[in-house]
C-alpha cells in the first residue's frame, strides 16, 4: 500500500474515523464484515401492504430488508403516475418502460439511495427501466421505518398513484412494524 | 527448521498417495485410458485403451458394460496434495500442510480457492487467505500484518492420474510490487504517527484472494481485483489494530504456454469480490465488488461510502484497457453477484451473491432482491422482477410445498387447485395462504424468493427451439441462504434445502421470467459448488450446514455430493468425499467427464486463531486444505462410453461441421461445455450448449453451431457426445474446441475448420476425414 497523501481532508477524515471506531466493536468487525452471531439485532422492521390501489395491471411487491423497498409492475394500458413526496412528477410507468423525472426530489433521494444516476439534465423524463417493472427505496416508506419503535405499533405509509387522463385518485397504503427476533439460542 | 504437525488434520498425504495409485488405476480402467482426458489441440481425445475404433467392436465385446467397481453413486479418489513446501529457500518434502520456518512462522501449501481448467488439461489454482495460519490471537487485529499475497500453482494429472505441480512466474502473480494506491483514511492526516494506517509490509498489497477469474477468448486466464491488506488504525510492526481488506484495481493474466503471469490494465475502481462476464463481443464486463470491505468510507466520494462499487466497467481483451461505463450502467449489487450472459446479449443478475451484512448496513440492500438485466448496447439496466416470482406451481412444486409446510389433506386439495397456475405476486401468495389455511410467513419461507446468498446460480444446458434458435435459459438455484428479512429467525445463518429453477425467455430485448420449485436437496447446504455434468445433470459438491462467514468454524461439513436430474426435477445423494471442504471450496469438470474438487480455506474460527471443533462434528478450521479429490461419476465407471474419433479444433458461430464418432446410431446428444474458470461458487461464463444433430452419414454426425456469440461466447470449450442407457445417459470423453470470434481483431488469425455450412465434406464409413482441420 502506498497511501494517498491528502492533508486537506483532515476534518472529513476525523469524522469518518469517529464513525469507524464506533463500528469497531470486536463482534461487529470481523474478517468479512458480518456480525458475530452474538451481535444480532433485537428485531427487524417488516413492511406490509394494507391497501393496494385498485388499478388494473398494477402489482406492488414489498422488498423486505432493513430498509424495505417497493417493486411496482404495471401491465395496464396507458401511463401510471407515481407522484413524489412533494406532489410533483416522480415516476411514470408504461407496460414496457419506466421513467423518472429528473427534477423530482423523491427521484434524487431514491437514486442516491440505490447508487443510480440522477441525470444531469433537468426538467425531463429519463428511462430507468426497459420493462414495466421498477424497484426503488421510497422516502415515504423509509420515513415510516424511522418512526417504527420497539412498541410494535404499526406506522402507516401512503403513496398516491394515478392513471394519466383519469380523475380517479388512488393510493398504495401500507405500514411498517418493528418485530422482535426470536432468541438465536432457540434455533 | 522444525516441522510442525498441525493437530487438526488426519495425516493424509502419504496415505493419500498410496490410495491415489490404486484409485488412479481403477479410474483409468473405467475411462478406458490414462489420458488426463484433455489432450493438446489436434490430437485424438480417444483413450489409450488400445481400442482403435470402438465402432469396430462386436456386441459381445461390449457385453461387460459396467466395470467391476461400478457404483450408481460414483466414487471419490483418495485425496492428494502437493508434496513439497519451500521453507527458508529449501524445498521440503512433507506430508504435513505446513512447516515452521526459521522465523517461527508457518509456511503452508496453497489450497485451491480458485480453479481454472486450461486448454492443455492442466488446472491453474490460486490460494486463499494465505498467511492467516500465523494469526496468534485475533484475525481482526492481525489480518493486516500477517496476510501474504496468495501463491498460484498449476496441477497436471499425467499418466495414471499421477499429479505434478508447476510454479507460475511470478508465483504470486506480481501485482503492485511497489505497493497499492490505497484508499486509506488516516495517512496524510495529523493523526499520522503511532496510531495510523499500519502497513509496513509489501508482502500483501496485491493478493489474488477475492479476485474474480475469467477465461479470455484466447484461453488465457484473467484475475481481476483482489486484496490489499493493512490495519486501520494500527501500529506498524505490531499485530494490533483493525484489519482492512481493500479491493484492488489490478487485472493480471496467466498464459499457460509460458506459465507466466503478466499485468494488464487497471480498473478505475478497486474491487474485492467483483463478478465478471464475457460479453458477446468478447469484451469482459465487471460489476460490484467493494473497495473497502470493513470500513467502506471514502472521504473523497461520500455518495459511494457505505456501499459496494455501483459503477461497472468493460475490458477490451485486445487493447488490455478497462473503460468505465456511463452512469446508466451503474447498479448496486451484492458481492460476487450471480450474473449470466443471455441469448439476447443482455447480462442477467439473478438475485444471488454474497451479503456479509445480513441485518443490514446496506441502505439499498432491498433492491438486491430484484432480478435485472444489463443491455450492453444501451448500457442501461432493466428491472425484471422479484426473484422467485411469478411462481408456476407444477407437481414438483406442490410436492415441495406440501412437505415443507405441513399441509393438511384438505388444504392440499385446495393447493392442488392451483396446479399449473402462475402466482404473480406476493399478494396472490398471501391470498393463496389465506385460502388454504397456511401461515403467510411459512409460505414465504417455503417459496424462499428474493436474493439467495452463498450458493450457485447454475445455467442448465441451453437447448435450441424448433427453429434452431436459443431463446430460453433455465437457472438452477439450490440451497444457500435466502433473503434474510423474509425469515423470522436470525437470517443469514441457516441455509435451506429449497431448490428452484428460474426460466428466462428472450424475445429481442424483451425478457420474460418465471420460476418453479423442484424437489429439494436432501438437506440444507451452505456454499455448495455446482458442476454441470456432460450427461446434462447438475452435481453439487462440498459446503456446510451453516454459514461459515457469520460464524466461522461452527459449520458442519457436507461431504456427500448430490445430483440433480433435470428430467425428474429431483436431487439424489451420491458418493461421499473424504475431506471437509466448506468455505472457499472449488470444483470443476475435467475433460474426461470426471470432476476435480479442491479448496477449503475457512476463516479462522470465530475470527480468532485457527481452532478446530472437528471433534464435535464441525468443519476443521485448522487452516487451508491443499488437497484435491477426483470424483468419478457412474457413467465413467463403464466400458461402453461413446468416443469422439475426430472433431475440428476451431469453430465459430453459425458454422456447420462434422465430427466422427464410434457409435453414431446410438449417440443422440452433443453438448458443448465451456471450460470452468471459477472461484467462490461463481463462473460467470458457465454454460453448456446442446448442439442439434442435423444429419448422420456413416460415423459422421453433422452439427451446427449457434448463430450468435450471445449463446456461445468465444473461448475454450469441450465437446461431449452421449447416448442413453438403462442406467442413464452415458457421455464420452470430450474433444477440445476453441470458439473463435472472427470479429475480434486479436483473435482473427485462428484458422477455422473449412467444413462449413453448405459444403458437406462428410466422408463415408472408411474413417477418412477430408475437410476437417481437426484431429485423428
Amino acid at each position: 500500500m502506498t497511501a494517498k497523501k491528502s492533508s486537506d481532508r483532515l476534518l472529513a477524515t476525523i469524522g469518518c474515523l469517529v464513525t469507524t471506531l464506533g463500528l469497531l466493536s470486536p463482534g461487529a468487525v470481523v474478517a468479512h464484515g458480518g456480525p458475530d452471531i452474538s451481535e444480532l439485532p433485537q428485531g427487524v422492521v417488516k413492511a406490509s401492504l394494507t391497501d393496494p390501489a385498485d388499478i388494473r395491471g398494477l402489482h406492488l411487491t414489498i422488498l423486505d430488508a432493513p430498509v424495505p423497498a417497493l417493486l411496482l409492475r404495471y401491465e395496464g394500458s396507458g401511463t401510471l403516475h407515481v407522484p413524489g413526496s412533494d406532489g410533483g412528477p416522480f415516476l411514470r410507468f408504461q407496460r414496457d418502460r419506466v421513467e423518472a423525472h429528473t427534477d423530482s426530489p423523491s427521484w434524487h433521494a431514491a437514486a442516491t439511495a440505490a447508487g443510480k444516476p440522477t441525470g444531469t439534465d433537468r426538467g425531463h423524463w429519463q428511462t430507468v427501466s426497459g420493462s414495466g417493472s421498477f424497484g426503488w427505496v421510497d422516502s415515504r416508506v423509509a420515513e415510516a421505518v424511522r418512526h417504527a419503535g420497539a412498541d410494535g405499533k404499526p406506522v402507516t405509509w401512503r403513496i398516491p398513484v394515478a392513471l394519466e387522463n383519469s380523475s380517479t385518485a388512488s393510493s398504495l397504503t401500507g405500514s411498517v412494524t418493528w418485530q422482535p427476533l426470536p432468541d438465536p439460542g432457540g434455533q | 527448521m522444525n516441522s510442525k504437525n498441525l493437530p487438526l488434520i488426519p495425516a493424509p498425504a502419504a496415505r493419500s498417495r498410496r490410495y491415489l495409485a490404486l484409485g488412479s488405476a481403477l479410474i483409468l480402467s473405467a475411462c478406458g485410458g490414462g489420458s488426463s482426458g484433455d489432450n493438446a489441440a489436434g490430437t485424438s481425445p480417444s483413450p489409450d485403451s488400445g481400442t482403435a475404433v470402438a465402432g469396430d467392436q462386436t456386441v459381445s465385446e461390449r457385453q461387460a458394460v459396467l466395470r467391476d467397481d461400478y457404483s450408481p453413486v460414483g466414487a471419490f479418489s483418495a485425496p492428494f496434495a502437493e508434496p513439497t513446501i519451500i521453507v527458508d529457500g529449501e524445498t521440503v518434502t512433507t506430508d504435513e500442510r505446513c512447516v515452521t520456518n526459521n522465523e517461527g512462522l508457518l509456511e503452508c501449501k496453497p489450497a485451491a480457492g480458485t480453479m481454472a481448467l486450461l486448454e492443455d488439461g492442466r488446472v491453474l489454482y490460486l490460494n486463499a487467505l494465505e498467511g492467516t495460519e500465523n494469526v496468534e490471537l485475533s484475525i481482526v487485529g492481525e489480518f493486516g500484518e500477517v496476510s501474504i499475497n496468495d501463491q498460484s500453482r498449476v496441477l497436471a494429472l499425467g499418466d495414471n492420474d499421477t499429479p505434478s505441480w508447476q510454479k507460475p512466474d511470478p508465483l504470486r502473480a506480481g501485482a503492485n510490487p511497489d505497493g497499492n494506491d490505497s484508499e486509506t483514511l488516516l495517512n496524510g492526516t495529523e493523526l499520522d504517527g503511532l496510531l495510523d494506517t499500519a502497513d509496513n509490509t509489501t508482502r500483501n498489497d496485491g493478493a489474488l484472494f477475492c479476485s474474480d477469474v475469467i477465461g479470455l477468448a484466447d484461453g488465457r486466464i484473467m484475475a481481476v481485483g483482489g486484496t490489499d491488506y493493512y490495519s486501520e488504525p494500527g501500529i506498524d510492526g505490531l499485530p494490533l489494530g483493525v484489519a482492512e481488506l481493500e479491493g484492488i484495481k489490478n487485472s493480471r493474466i496467466f498464459d499457460e504456454r509460458s506459465n507466466t503471469w503478466s499485468q494488464s490494465g487497471d480498473m478505475t475502481y478497486g474491487r474485492w469480490y467483483p463478478s465478471l462476464v464475457t460479453l458477446a463481443d468478447s469484451k469482459v464486463f465487471v460489476a460490484s465488488g467493494v473497495t473497502k470491505l470493513l470500513k467502506p468510507v471514502y472521504p473523497e466520494d461520500p455518495l459511494n461510502s457505505g456501499r459496494n462499487v455501483v459503477q461497472t466497467e468493460t475490458y477490451d481483451p485486445c487493447s488490455g484497457v478497462w473503460t468505465e461505463n456511463p452512469p446508466t450502467a451503474d447498479r448496486s449489487l451484492p458481492l460476487y453477484p450471480r450474473m449470466h450472459l443471455l441469448p439476447n446479449g443482455h447480462v442477467l443478475y439473478n438475485a444471488g451473491g454474497q451479503a456479509f451484512n445480513p441485518f443490514g448496513q446496506g441502505y439499498d440492500q432491498a433492491l438486491w432482491n430484484l432480478v435485472a438485466s444489463y443491455n450492453p448496447q444501451t448500457q442501461a439496466w432493466t428491472d425484471i422482477g422479484y426473484a422467485g416470482l411469478p411462481l408456476r406451481l407444477d407437481e414438483a412444486g406442490l410436492a415441495q410445498l406440501s412437505s415443507t409446510l405441513n399441509i393438511t389433506n384438505a388444504s392440499m386439495d385446495q393447493f392442488s387447485t392451483l396446479l399449473g397456475d402462475l402466482l404473480e405476486s406476493p399478494t396472490e401468495l398471501l391470498t393463496s395462504a389465506a385460502d388454504t389455511g397456511v401461515d403467510e410467513e411459512a409460505l414465504k419461507i417455503a417459496i424462499a424468493g428474493g436474493m439467495r446468498g452463498s450458493t450457485s446460480s447454475t445455467m442448465l444446458p441451453l437447448k435450441p427451439n424448433e427453429n434452431g434458435d436459443y431463446t430460453e435459459v433455465e437457472l438452477l438455484t439450490a440451497g444457500g441462504v435466502p433473503s434474510y428479512a423474509l425469515l423470522t429467525n436470525p437470517g443469514g445463518y441457516l441455509p435451506v434445502a429449497q431448490s428452484r429453477i428460474d426460466r428466462i425467455t428472450t424475445t429481442g430485448d424483451r425478457i420474460d421470467y418465471e420460476s418453479r420449485l423442484t424437489g429439494p436437496l436432501s438437506q440444507p447446504r451452505w456454499y455448495g459448488t455446482n458442476v454441470v455434468m456432460p450427461d446434462g445433470s447438475v452435481m453439487v459438491f462440498s459446503g456446510g450446514t451453516r454459514d461459515g462467514v457469520v460464524a466461522p468454524g461452527l459449520e458442519g461439513p457436507l461431504m456427500t455430493a448430490e445430483r440433480f436430474d433435470p428430467e425428474s426435477g429431483t436431487w439424489t445423494e451420491m458418493a461421499t468425499a473424504n475431506r471437509p471442504r466448506t468455505y472457499h471450496n472449488t470444483a470443476l469438470l475435467l475433460a474426461d467427464g470426471r470432476v476435480l474438487i479442491g479448496g477449503h480455506a475457512p476463516i479462522n474460527t470465530a475470527y480468532l486463531s485457527h481452532i478446530s471443533f472437528e471433534d464435535f462434528g464441525l468443519a476443521p478450521n485448522a487452516g487451508r486444505d491443499p488437497s484435491f479429490e477426483i470424483y468419478t461419476p457412474p457413467y465413467a465407471m463403464r466400458n461402453d462410453r461413446p468416443e469422439i474419433l475426430s472433431a475440428p479444433e476451431n469453430l465459430t458461430t453459425g458454422q456447420s461441421f462434422s465430427i466422427q464418432v464410434d457409435d453414431p446410431e446410438n449417440i443422440d446428444k452433443v453438448l458443448l461445455i465451456r471450460r470452468t474458470v471459477m472461484t467462490h461458487l461463481i463462473d460467470g461464463d458457465q454454460r453448456a450448449i446442446e448442439l442439434p444433430i442435423q444429419s448422420r452419414n456413416g460415423r459422421n454426425l453433422r452439427l451446427t453451431m449457434p448463430d450468435t456469440h450471445n449463446v456461445v461466447p468465444a473461448g475454450k470449450y469441450m465437446l461431449f457426445v452421449s447416448k442413453d442407457s438403462e442406467e442413464g445417459r452415458v457421455p464420452s470423453v470430450s474433444a477440445p474446441i476453441t470458439v473463435v470470434n472472427t470479429a475480434l481483431e486479436c483473435m482473427a488469425d485462428l484458422q477455422l475448420a473449412d467444413d462449413t455450412a453448405g459444403t458437406d465434406t462428410d466422408t463415408g464409413t472408411d474413417g477418412s476425414s477430408d475437410g476437417l482441420l481437426g484431429i485423428l
